[in-house]
């Protein structure tokens, strides 16, 4: 026959019917005889007792239904509006060479309009050396060439 | 009844209602285990919340090799621990909402069985949660040894020996509250 020690490691399976058919023979003849073995069992027993007469929460029926569908269809909207975000995100990158283009175009046509017309005004009349300032002098001084 | 694995078919081929029968068959037992491994009832219906949409938004990826049931008890435990790591929080010391009042003749008794729900709540929280949650799994939910070992994707032996581990710390924080209100 299996001593208590044995039988202690086996307790729980027993408490929780896991153990084989003769398993079962060995530990109630062991426990009818050994009263500290005993014990042990009515206190696991008792233990698991506590556990299984717990308080049980319960929600009603459709109450986690209806709040799940409100939970998807405020994801569904957040990815909607994310999508129409993302959707002008591209719109507006695919349009950025437009205005560029624009810029490039104007600054040659200031250039050589400038470059064309004699000009008839000076930030300073003259310079320190007096020549007079031409649109191409002043391009010239503004961009440090 | 059909089966899970009906109502998984049936939602994969589009049918919504399918995913609302599994909620609504497996939101009690799911309340029931997070219940028991936070202890914060407010904050456990949020949990199981995301873990039906985790399951929501997964199911096309579950592998018909585990059970439906087996999959949605790991989301679960993964989703507890994953809050409990971000809350670092043990167990809740509140004990102010009860769901179910069970409703007692005897006055005496009613305040008996509060007693020791109390009790029972801050001696389940002194559990590391491995061992608790291996327990909680046993004797709330009433699962095998087996099913548990593939849940929690351990051993048989694994699965064992922390429940013994759990019923002996479990025992003797109960006999240390006992010993205080004598």
């Amino acid at each position: 026959m299996k001593g208590c020690k044995e039988i202690r490691k086996i307790l729980n399976r027993y408490l929780d019917k896991e153990t084989k058919e003769e398993e079962n023979i060995f530990i109630q003849k062991h426990l009818n005889q050994c009263l500290q073995c005993k014990k042990e069992y009515q206190e696991i027993f008792a233990i698991k007792k506590m556990l299984q007469e717990k308080e049980r929460l319960s929600l009603p029926l459709d109450y986690l239904v209806f709040r799940l569908r409100d939970k998807l269809k405020e994801e569904v909207k957040t990815k909607e509006r994310l999508a129409w975000f993302l959707e002008m995100g591209n719109f507006s990158r695919r349009l950025i060479p437009v205005p560029l283009t624009a810029i490039v175009f104007l600054l040659l046509f200031m250039i050589f309009n400038l470059r064309q017309l004699p000009a008839n005004y000076s930030v300073e009349d003259y310079l320190l050396n007096g020549y007079q300032i031409t649109s191409e002098n002043l391009i010239e001084l503004i961009l440090g060439l | 009844m059909p089966n899970d694995e009906f109502y998984v078919e049936e939602f994969l081929s589009g049918r919504k209602e399918a995913f609302e029968m599994l909620v609504r068959k497996y939101q009690n037992r799911i309340l029931n285990i997070v219940y028991s491994l936070i202890g914060q009832d407010q904050e456990s219906e949020d949990i199981v919340q995301e873990v039906f949409l985790k399951v929501y938004h997964h199911l096309k990826s579950f592998k018909k090799k585990a059970q439906f049931s087996t999959w949605l008890y790991r989301i679960a435990v993964n989703t507890v621990y994953d809050f409990l790591r971000q809350r670092r929080q043990k167990i809740t010391k509140d004990f102010t909402l009860e769901k179910i009042a069970t409703s007692y003749d005897n006055p005496q008794e009613a305040y008996f069985k509060k007693e020791k729900e109390k009790m029972l709540k801050i001696a389940l929280s002194k559990v590391p949660l491995k061992y608790r949650t291996a327990l909680i799994f046993k004797d709330i939910d009433d699962l095998s040894y087996e099913e548990i070992a593939r849940i929690l994707n351990c051993r048989l032996g694994t699965v064992e020996s922390r429940i013994y581990r759990a019923r002996q710390i479990l025992k003797n924080e109960f006999l240390k509250l006992s010993a205080g209100l004598i």
